[in-house]
């Protein structure tokens, strides 16, 4: 009983974490960001299993987990209300080659970097881009003009 | 069509499996998987002997047993004596208080306290560990004794899970 529990537990530090640290980071991952991630897993396996080495521990654990990813997308699925909190929401970065600086702020996105990624989508100037969109993934969408 | 011929079941399927995936979820709810504590007691003219152990552990669990003397009177050498389940395929880290002797019986392991007046009680915390590779029905049945006279005995067998 108490490994489902810790699992539920674990679940959501690891929902908030992700939700807080921001959808960008977890996108354009540096070494360091991996590193951490990697970290930060092994503290989680951790606290949830701790000494336990069994099989049966190990697969409480492994279905617990799955039944909360199916039961957390089929809320997202069935309360649109809470979709922009379970999933987020799109977010325009560029218009009609406007940059919203709100925007890029929220998300502690430079322009450099959106000009790195419009580059990578081969459009040469944010001039020639009629939205960039911040999706809920992580990635940079440019819709040219 | 061909291509979509038997794509209408796969939803059910998908719906099947995750009601399989419930399942140990239930079930480790349920404690099936360990690690509750049960109470046991038996009882003799001389003592009552009280024991808390789990039913069920899993491989690397750590866990806690606690054993109760209480002597209705006087036991001039209580002797606890635990099966060997208590420390074949266990860690014994811990018995507080430690016994004044140890010494085996066979594979029992007897632990030897000092005397116990009418109305005394001892109280023995031990705190275990299961070792990883440890599978099956393990043997962690408590006996009471005065020197080699038996007082009183709990059976009882802890289930290890893989």
């Amino acid at each position: 009983m108490d490994l489902v529990l810790r699992s539920v537990i674990v679940f959501f530090i690891v929902f908030l974490v992700t939700r807080a640290v921001g959808r960008r980071e977890l996108s354009t991952m540096e070494p360091f960001d991996l590193i951490l991630l990697i970290i930060t897993g092994d503290l989680m396996q951790q606290a949830v299993t701790q000494s336990d080495y069994s099989m049966s521990g190990g697969l409480t654990v492994i279905a617990t987990m799955a039944l909360l990813t199916v039961a957390l997308s089929y809320v997202s699925f069935k309360l649109p209300k809470l979709r922009p909190v379970l999933d987020g929401e799109p977010l325009v970065l560029v218009q009609d080659g406007e940059i919203i600086h709100r925007n890029l702020r929220r998300e502690r996105i430079t322009v450099d970097e959106l000009l790195a990624e419009a580059r990578q989508q081969q459009v040469g100037s944010l001039d020639e881009v009629r939205f960039a969109v911040l999706e809920t993934n992580g990635r940079i969408s440019i819709i040219p003009t | 069509m061909r291509d979509l011929r038997g794509r209408s079941r796969r939803p059910w399927i998908r719906r099947g499996l995750v009601v399989l995936i419930a399942v140990p979820v239930v079930l480790a709810l349920t404690g099936a998987f360990g690690q509750p504590t049960k109470t046991l007691r038996a009882a003799s003219a001389a003592a009552t002997l009280q024991v808390e152990v789990p039913d069920k552990l899993r491989g690397g669990l750590m866990w806690r047993a606690r054993i109760v003397v209480r002597a209705t009177s006087t036991i001039e050498h209580p002797r606890i004596v635990l099966g060997p389940g208590w420390v074949h395929g266990m860690q014994l880290n811990t018995i507080e208080p430690a016994p004044e002797s140890e010494a085996s019986r066979g594979p029992r392991v007897v632990l030897s306290y000092g005397e116990l007046a009418a109305g005394d009680e001892l109280v023995v915390d031990l705190q275990l560990q299961v070792d990883p590779t440890t599978v099956g029905r393990q043997d962690t049945s408590v006996d009471l004794d005065d020197e080699a006279r038996p007082l009183a005995r709990v059976a009882h067998t802890t289930r290890v899970l893989p």
